[in-house]
This record gives structure tokens, sequence and C-alpha cells, in this order.
């Protein structure tokens, strides 16, 4: 039975003050982007090609008039870069969007997000902290490489799910050591297929991080060095690299219902 | 830092290798759910929600059945076996009874619904699983599955039955988890311990 005050699971409902607050962050937010010279965008819900950001059980599909395959937006990124490049044909390289993607079955996650094509990720990256740092928030900055675990996984032996969960048990020597990695660790203490990929979460050394580099993550289009910003067991944001349409791009969403339930005013 | 503990005999162990650690007693007095000593907080929790307070948060860390995460399907990290409470999850029937290996469709009573379900899957074995709570044991003796899929630590429920296990599924031990964001943001702590239970337990 369904009731007159029930939303579907995962509906967000935001009213009064909390709806107020939420309509300011994306305004800060969107301040910090016009100051950094960020162009905005705002692209449709329903789209071709989600497949290449999401597992298809998450999306939320729907079919053309033709019959053909659409899915709500459960991903912006590669949306925004597509359009970018193939349509807008824009000489701009920095967008902006402040916009929801949707997830199946009900799922309804605002963001706040900006992809730079051919960008620089230690920049967007202060773009996003500038952002939090308007909205008086300090978070731990976590910092990963989506290639690691799976290089590791080959020269080790040890499984990606061993890896993912992380079954310190069956580590080797080495893997116990870069579970410790911080910034002042020496990649050539590390197996040579790896420190390449070292070197470059290192280049986030000036930051006030946690580096994790056998963090497995679960994103579909990072390439390279990704991070997460995170409050208790929430996720506020992430960011990495990706090529889309051939283009080496930089990117990271932020996710408004987790800052919002930090942020009372 | 809080750790969740399931409430019973694995709770006494961990807590007993935490005396060994700080040289101080850890015991939950009386009726109480929480216990707080040398900078631990313990909650004592039904194993089965143990995972869900750390998947949560509640607690950072926590001990539980690699047979209980694995039915979960938890979204924790298992940084330690600490090998206690050790048991199979297998599959069991009467005894000198093998006629379920011919069926099109084999009928399974268990508690474990998703671990069941995934072992035929996996082997192309269409099966419906019936969800049990208890005394899984009765189910093939009166009809109401071909098999079970429990778990077994010596075997001598199924003996006094008439049942025998037949095929073992997994292994199962206990489980040092943790919450992923707690390990990120607490792991030099969480180390340290797992480092002080492997000098005084071992792994």
């Amino acid at each position: 039975m369904i009731f007159a005050h029930d939303i579907p699971d995962g509906g967000k409902l935001y009213f009064g003050k909390k709806a107020k607050i939420k309509r300011e962050i994306e305004h800060i937010a969107s301040e910090v982007f016009e100051n950094e010279e960020y162009e905005e965008i705002v692209t449709p819900f329903f789209s071709y090609h989600q497949l290449e950001a999401l597992d298809e059980k998450e999306l939320i599909r729907c079919s053309d008039k033709e019959n053909r395959t659409l899915a709500l937006r459960g991903d912006s990124s590669i949306d925004v870069i597509r359009l970018v490049i193939k349509r807008l044909k824009s000489e701009a390289k920095k967008w902006f969007y402040i916009q929801p993607v949707f997830r199946a079955p009900s799922t309804e996650v605002y963001q706040i997000g900006a992809e730079w094509l051919e960008g620089d990720l230690k920049q967007v990256l202060n773009t996003n902290l500038n952002i939090l740092k308007r909205v008086n928030k300090n978070y731990p900055l976590v910092i990963s490489h989506i290639k690691i675990p799976e290089i590791v996984s080959k020269i080790s032996g040890v499984s990606i799910d061993d890896i993912k969960k992380q079954r310190i048990y069956k580590f080797n020597d080495w893997m116990k050591k870069l579970l410790v990695f911080d910034k002042n660790s020496k990649p050539e203490e590390f197996p040579q297929e790896i420190r390449i990929y070292l070197e470059e979460m290192l280049e986030f050394a000036d930051f006030d991080a946690v580096f994790e580099p056998l963090y497995v993550a679960n994103l579909r289009y990072y390439d390279g060095v990704f991070y997460r910003i995170i409050n208790k067991n929430d996720i506020i944001a992430k960011g990495g690299s990706y090529t889309v349409e051939g283009v080496k791009s930089v990117g990271f969403s932020i996710y408004t219902d987790n800052l919002l339930k930090d942020v009372n005013g | 830092m809080t750790i969740a503990l399931p409430k019973g005999r694995i709770a006494e162990d961990v807590l007993a290798i935490f005396k060994k650690i700080f040289d101080e007693d850890f015991e939950f007095e009386n009726r109480k759910l929480i216990l707080k000593k040398a900078g631990f907080t313990f909650l004592n929790v039904r194993n089965w929600d143990v995972a869900t307070y750390v998947q949560k948060q509640a607690a950072d860390i926590g001990v539980v059945g690699y047979d209980v995460i694995t039915e979960l399907n938890s979204d924790v990290l298992e940084l330690m076996d600490l090998g206690l409470g050790k048991c199979r999850v297998s599959v069991a029937g009467i005894k000198g009874d093998e006629s379920y290996k011919n069926k099109t469709q084999i009928k399974v009573a268990s508690k474990l619904q998703n671990i069941a379900k995934n072992y035929f899957n996996k082997k192309g074995i269409p099966v419906e699983v019936i969800k049990l709570n208890g005394s899984i044991e009765l189910a093939p003796l009166v009809g109401l599955s071909d098999v079970i899929v429990d778990i077994v630590e010596t075997g001598n429920t199924l003996k006094e039955n008439g049942l025998e296990e037949k095929e073992v599924i997994m292994h199962s031990s206990a489980r040092l988890i943790a919450n992923k964001n707690s390990f990120s943001v607490k792991k030099k702590q969480i180390l340290e311990i797992i480092e002080k239970i492997g000098q005084v337990h071992g792994t």
C-alpha cells in the first residue's frame, strides 16, 4: 500500500531551511567556478551513452521513438565531455554543472561537478577544496590510483577481490608496506611496475591527504590518480582523470546531499 | 575506536585477547551492551548485526564469521582472519541418500539463502531455496527439502539426526572487519590493533 505521504526509496525532499542551504551551497559553488573561468552547462536528463559510465543494473532505462535504449542520466561527466566536443564544438575547456543524477530503481543524487578538458587534476582538486572551504568545511582527503591494485594483483598473485576487501593476511611484505604508504615513502622500495604510478600519487604530497594505493574503486572511466573526500560514512566528493573521445580530461563531483547532511547553515 | 563484537563465545575470546594485550579485564557487566575501556568502546551485538554496525559506521571495526559476511554480501574490509569459531558451510542430507544429485531441481532448506543459491547456481543446478530460521536438520527428514545448507562444526547434530555432510561449500572463521572510511582515517590505530592481536594470538 502506498500512503499519501510516501515518496519513492532514494527520493530527495528538501524544504525550508535545508532547501535554502542547498541553494546557497550551489550558489557558492557557481561563484567559485565563475571566478575560475568555468562555463556552465545543463545536460539532458535522458542519455544514450550512460553504459560507458555505469553498469546497466544501475541505470533507469526506457526507449526513444525508434525503440533505442535511453537511460536517465546516471553520471554527468561522460555526457558533458561528449556534448562539449561533439555537439557544441566549443573552444571552452572548463565546464561546471549543478544537476542531479539518477540510479535504479529510484535514487536521486544532487551533484555539483566540474570537467576540465586537457586540465590538471591538482588544480581541479584545489577548486573542489575551495568550494568546501567557502562552506567552512575541511574533510579528510584520500588519494588513490586506479591502475595500482590491478598491477599489484597481477604481480603478487593476490586476487583483486582480496585486495578490494583488504585481506591483509594474504598480503606479502611490500603490499603491507603499501598500506602505510605516505608522502615520505619512496617509490623505489616497491616493484618497478607500480613505481611510476606511486610517483604520480606523490605529486599530491603537498595536499594534506591520506594515500591509499591499494584502494579498489568502482569507477568505470577514471584512468589515473583519483581522490575521495570523505566525512564519517559518506563520500563528500570524488575526482580524477579520464579519457573521453580521445581527450584526456579531469573532473570532480560533489555529492550535495551528503554535504547538506553536515551543513546546518 | 568503537568495536562491535558478537554476543557469546567469540566476544569472550576477543575480550580475552584484549585482556592479554592491555593486561586488564575486559568484561561486559551484567546485561550492559556497551563497555568502555582503554580508549575503546565495545558494543555487544547479535552475530548477524555486527557487519551492519560496521558498514554503517556505528562501529569502526568488528568481529564476525566469514559465513555471515558472505551471506550478507557486506561492504566492509576483512582485515584479519582471527581463526576463532572455525566451521564449514556444507550441503547435508539423509545418510546414504544421493538421489538429490539426479533431480532436475533441488529443494534446499537453509538459513544461508544466498550462499546456497550461489553455490548451486555456479554448478548450473536449478535450485529452490526454502528459508528457515532454525532446526534446519528437520527439513529433509520430513520431506520439506532434498538437502540442507548449514553450518557444520563437529557434525554431531547431523549424525544424531541420521544426516551426513555431503559437500563442503566453504570454510569459515571469525574475521576482523573494518568500515572503509574508518580504515582510511584511523588506519594507524587499526593496523596497531591488528599487529598486537597478531603478537598475542597469532593470525
